[in-house]
């Protein structure tokens, strides 16, 4: 009997050997699934881990009303994360974590300088760009969109990299703006990057708000009265004029 | 609006005034009955068969109707969406500005300076649904 049994474990042994590298004897004696204890967690498996554990403190502190950011706790373990296996795409992962959802600058700032260092090559830093387009404008930010504009090969981080300078720099009070950068920015993802008709889109409207802000000379309107007579809104310089725009519906 | 709008181009006739219009109704045909029938007196622009999606209100960024402009004499913006009283006074200030002083006053009242709360919204298709700010 003690040899059936012996023969066995030397089976389960030599297979185990030769479908992974997992220690052979003891896994007979373990239960299923057990064995992942024994192993260092790769690193997707530590990012996935602390993305659970943090998923479910999230959700206590919901139910609790604390305030507390709860991403901004877990922010050090990523930033962590990132450091111990800087060649994995775990790496990247962790800092765009990081980036995305910390509230504090300080801890957001870390993540992006890492980001714009390490990872100039991903194409995804396009997404996190266009969350810097909500943020305010920093001494930190307006470098990091300045790298991305000036390092980056994908048309789609330099554009959206862009656009979130010229928001950040239009979200000051507009006594203090330097309009002309302002307006140079969104003029050059018109000019350079109308494969992505979006943004074009959205920088024509931002210039748009430009022409028409108090101060400007409005720009010349041609075109026909109710009756197709040919007329132009210049036909009444040297008066005060009040423009409608109406509609009767 | 119409009769407020009206009153100001009566009382204005011999200032250097101009009320002008920029229409995005679809149907001209339609409209011009409309015109007649409300007595509109004032000169308008049409925006053309795309209605509110039309060239001219698209340049200007236009996404809410009505919405107002007052140039001054040298075609400078000078304010934007005033209405009311308030639009009276912007038309008074710049006409003061010029040397004419002017007093206004309509056979109605017209509302006090009205908020966005009462613009009516559209979107830029024309289409037929309108909702409040």
């Amino acid at each position: 009997m003690r040899h059936v049994w012996l023969m066995a474990l030397l089976t389960v042994f030599v297979w185990g050997c030769g479908k992974s590298d997992h220690p052979g004897p003891k896994v007979a004696d373990k239960e299923p699934g057990s064995e992942t204890t024994i192993e260092p967690l790769s690193p997707a498996e530590q990012f996935e881990q602390l993305n659970i554990a943090y998923a479910q403190d999230l959700e206590q502190a919901e139910n609790d009303s604390r305030s507390s950011p709860v991403a901004d706790q877990y922010a050090g373990k990523f930033l962590d994360l990132a450091s111990a296996h800087p060649e994995d795409r775990i790496a990247y992962a962790s800092l765009n974590w990081v980036a995305m959802l910390a509230t504090d600058p300080d801890l957001q700032n870390q993540a992006l300088d890492r980001l714009v260092a390490e990872h100039m090559d991903k194409e995804a830093l396009s997404r996190v760009s266009r969350v810097m387009a909500q943020r305010p404008l920093s001494d930190e930010s307006e470098v990091q969109l300045t790298v991305m504009i000036e390092k980056s090969p994908h048309d789609s981080v330099r554009a959206t990299a862009t656009m979130a300078l010229a928001s950040q720099l239009a979200s000051i009070p507009a006594d203090q703006q330097d309009e002309a950068r302002i307006k140079d920015l969104y003029q050059s993802v018109i000019d350079q990057y109308n494969s992505i008709p979006q943004l074009v889109a959205a920088a024509n409207g931002a210039l748009a708000k430009f022409r028409f802000r108090i101060g400007q000379v409005a720009p010349e309107i041609e075109g026909e009265d109710l009756d197709g007579q040919a007329f132009k809104l210049s036909d009444y310089r040297g008066k005060v004029v009040v423009i409608d725009f109406w509609g009767d519906w | 609006m119409y009769p407020h709008e009206r009153s100001l181009v009566k009382q204005l006739a011999d200032k250097p005034f101009a009320l002008i219009g920029v229409n995005s109704d679809r149907d001209l045909e339609k409209l011009r009955e409309v015109v007649k029938e409300k007595n509109i007196t004032w000169r308008s622009f049409w925006n053309g068969p795309q209605g509110t999606g039309g060239p001219i209100s698209t340049e200007w960024g236009v996404s809410g109707w009505p919405t107002i402009y007052v140039l001054d004499a040298d075609g400078k913006i000078r304010y934007k969406q005033v209405r009311g009283a308030e639009m009276d006074k912007a038309i008074t200030t710049l006409l003061a500005e010029m040397g004419h002083e002017v007093e206004l006053s309509h056979s109605s009242p017209p509302p006090a300076g009205t908020s966005q709360s009462s613009v009516r919204q559209r979107r830029r298709s024309g289409g037929g649904s309108t909702s409040i700010e």
